[in-house]
């Protein structure tokens, strides 16, 4: 008979390894922001305590740049205890976790158990009112292996309720490490347009509740797309406008998106109605990095 | 002793199989016990199994579903099976293998009508047969009825996991010397703390169908966004109903409000997040997601469709109760909790408590009750009921059984004509 750790290992990255046999991990979010993971499962190791090993996933085929381990220690139930600490902040991405059991530092992958993640159900965690963000949200990747997503913005502004009508979209907004000051404005920029391709500009209200909003026409965005087309060359089929924001009229450019809250992939569960102006369809929606664009077509 | 489920697909989603799931991991404690998929049509179940469980499959659809047999029509699954479609020759063939190589199983358990009626008919005669009913009777076609009528006297025992559906099979149906007994689905105790009550949403998890009526669910919480709208509906599942409800959301305003979040496995990390549980099903055989919500401290709100949720909950004390397909009873029922902080606090606490009745440990010990007792009976040669009790119940019976056969014979004549047109 093979041992969990054996097969998983001649087996690695292919999809018979059986994932009821791999280490599992349950993860806490702390009423005070601390996340803390239990594993079971776990091989005993040969020597000294086991470790998790994270590794900030590379682009496909491309080494890996950066891992963090983090100690284990034996709990009283028997199970393994880890603490992920705060500082330093993950690189932003995404960060695949190991359990490491063995002196020759054989590789076990980790699935997902249970993600008591309802702090930050709440919207309100990390604590929105420091100088920047660092977000760690612990989620089960597409082929259910246990992950950890990071964001750490210097400045963010996290959006709220996105409101939409026929001519247009107001977004809420939060200002996390930035403060608003004249000349302040949200972005509305082409992606793929370079640095002096088109933007469009839209003024920050403030909100009456501590937050902002701004409206953002789309008749600007159905103009660009007919004036490209009136141009010379192939006119691609969609085109994108990331949304970010001027907290003053020099100030660096933070990103309008959504990460302070407990879902992982924000594409399909925060969708709006797209709006159709003429022959042109335009819809807001979040990047696969959560952050907020529009799409025209 | 040696336990078998026969399961339909233990790689897919539902409550039937999340129930077996539970079962079989909790007896696997005290027995050897082994799940039989009868499909596999990906790698991995998508319900966490106890590692003592060992799951077998006999057909695997990613390599056989063009197999030649498996394109013929079954013969013994009955055609007037809901699942009819996906049976096939090569399935007959497999299920009658599988049974016949159970020779040193001491309980072999059918968990839909067609399984049931394969073990009724190829079951191994020296092990205790039980068809689990997680359907209900009422709700099956007449010519189905019938089927079961015929072929369920061969198994020991039926279990419904209602006492109103155990009682409509001991009406309707004519099964001497076949024990019949509610057994409802367990639900193990979260691996988490329960939820609050504080925070300002409501749950709802099952598949995206149109029997769930989730568009009834987010027509009911427009009005608690009217009135309350610092509140959010989360449903997660996924289904053909996905574009449909999309669209009534949009429709109402409601998308930043209502969420579809997709499906999420294990809920119980989900129900925590909210304080109420919603559930406006037109028809729910038992109810998983009732129990799963109050093991989590969560009071649900339910339509008091048949059977399960009346049996589940108690109406004003660990939830509410409200009439199938009304969505402004619904929504105010729904407000009542939302309104009342104090009273959502109570009945969730009241939700915790009454749902122990559901820990495996007191549903197992009920099960293996019922599997010693048959397995006793069994090996003292099968004394079965006196005679007199058979032919009482034949008489009783008999009405129902003339009446399905004659809509049976009915729907059977549209069925060949649906089947032709395809």
């Amino acid at each position: 008979m093979t041992t969990a750790a054996e097969s998983a290992e001649t087996a690695e990255g292919t999809p018979d390894v059986p994932k009821d046999r791999l280490p599992r991990a349950d993860s806490l979010v702390e009423p005070d922001g601390r996340l803390t993971l239990r594993l079971t499962r776990l091989p005993e190791p040969e020597s000294g305590a086991p470790e998790l090993l994270l590794v900030l996933r590379p682009k496909k085929g491309e080494p890996e740049t950066e891992t963090r381990t983090v100690p284990l220690t034996r709990a009283e139930d028997g199970a393994w205890a880890g603490e992920l600490p705060a500082e330093p902040p993950l690189t932003e991405g995404r960060w695949d976790v190991y359990a490491l059991t063995r002196p020759d530092g054989a590789r076990l992958r980790v699935v997902p158990g249970l993600r008591d993640l309802r702090e930050l159900a709440a919207g309100t965690r990390p604590d929105p009112s420091g100088p920047r963000i660092a977000v760690r949200l612990p989620y089960a990747t597409k082929d259910v292996y246990f992950a950890i997503r990071a964001w750490v913005r210097q400045g963010h502004a996290e959006a709220g309720d996105v409101h939409v009508d026929g001519d247009g979209m107001t977004v809420a907004v939060r200002l996390v490490g930035v403060k608003q000051g004249a000349g302040a404005a949200a972005l509305l920029k082409l992606r793929g347009g370079g640095k002096d391709g088109p933007v469009v500009e839209a003024d920050l209200r403030e909100d009456g509740a501590g937050g902002w909003t701004f409206t953002a026409p789309y008749d600007p965005l159905v103009e660009q797309r007919a004036a490209a087309d009136g141009a010379e060359g192939a006119v691609a089929d969609e085109v994108y406008w990331d949304v970010s924001l001027r907290p003053t009229r020099k100030g660096a450019r933070v990103r309008v998106g959504r990460l302070l809250d407990d879902v992982a992939d924000k594409k399909p569960v925060f969708v709006y109605p797209p709006a159709v102006l003429g022959t042109t369809t335009v819809q807001p929606y979040y990047t696969v990095d959560n952050d907020l664009a529009v799409r025209v077509r | 002793m040696k336990i078998v489920f026969l399961l339909h697909n233990g790689y897919g989603i539902g409550g039937t199989i999340k129930t077996t799931f539970n079962l079989a991991s909790a007896l696997a404690d005290r027995h050897d016990v082994e799940i039989i998929s009868v499909f596999r049509h990906r790698a991995q179940p998508n319900f966490g199994l106890g590692e003592k469980v060992r799951m077998r499959h006999l057909v695997d659809l990613r390599t056989e579903k063009d197999h030649p047999l498996h394109t013929t029509p079954a013969r013994v699954f009955p055609t007037s099976e809901y699942r009819y479609g996906q049976y096939s020759r090569l399935t007959d063939q497999r299920i009658k293998e599988a049974l016949a190589g159970l020779g040193d199983a001491d309980v072999v358990i059918g968990t839909r009508p067609g399984l049931n009626v394969h073990l009724a008919l190829e079951g191994p005669r020296k092990a205790v047969l039980i068809g689990q009913e997680h359907l209900t009777l009422l709700n099956h076609p007449p010519a189905l009825r019938g089927e079961l009528r015929r072929a369920y006297p061969k198994l020991d025992a039926v279990t419904t996991v209602t006492h109103a559906d155990a009682d409509e099979y001991r009406r309707r149906m004519r099964l001497p010397g076949v024990r019949l007994q509610a057994l409802p689905n367990s639900v193990p105790k979260p691996g988490l703390p329960p939820a609050d009550g504080d925070a300002k949403v409501v749950v709802a998890a099952g598949r995206l169908v149109r029997v769930k009526r989730y568009d009834l669910l987010i027509r009911a919480f427009a009005k608690v966004v009217a009135e309350r709208p610092d509140w959010r509906l989360r449903i997660y599942g996924r289904g053909e109903e996905q574009e449909k409800l999309r669209a009534l959301i949009d429709e109402l305003g409601l998308y930043n409000h209502a969420f579809l979040m997709g499906a999420a496995s294990p809920m119980e990390s989900e129900w925590v997040k909210g304080s109420i549980a919603a559930v406006t099903s037109n028809f729910e055989p038992f109810g998983m997601t009732i129990v799963e919500a109050m093991r989590c401290g969560l009071p649900v709100v339910s339509t008091d469709c048949d059977y399960g949720p009346g049996e589940i909950i108690k109406d004003g004390v660990d939830g509410r109760l409200v009439p199938v397909g009304d969505a402004d009873a619904f929504g105010d029922a729904l407000l009542a909790l939302v309104r009342d902080d104090e009273r959502r606090r109570e009945m969730g606490a009241a939700a915790l408590a009454s749902s122990e009745r559901y820990d495996p440990v007191p549903i197992i010990e009920e099960a293996e009750r019922l599997i010693l007792s048959l397995l006793e009976e069994k090996r003292a040669g099968r004394a079965r009921g006196p005679l007199g009790g058979r032919v009482a119940a034949a008489l009783r019976s008999a009405p129902h059984a003339l009446k399905d056969a004659a809509l049976g014979a009915a729907s059977a004549t549209v069925r060949t004509v649906r089947k032709a047109r395809r």
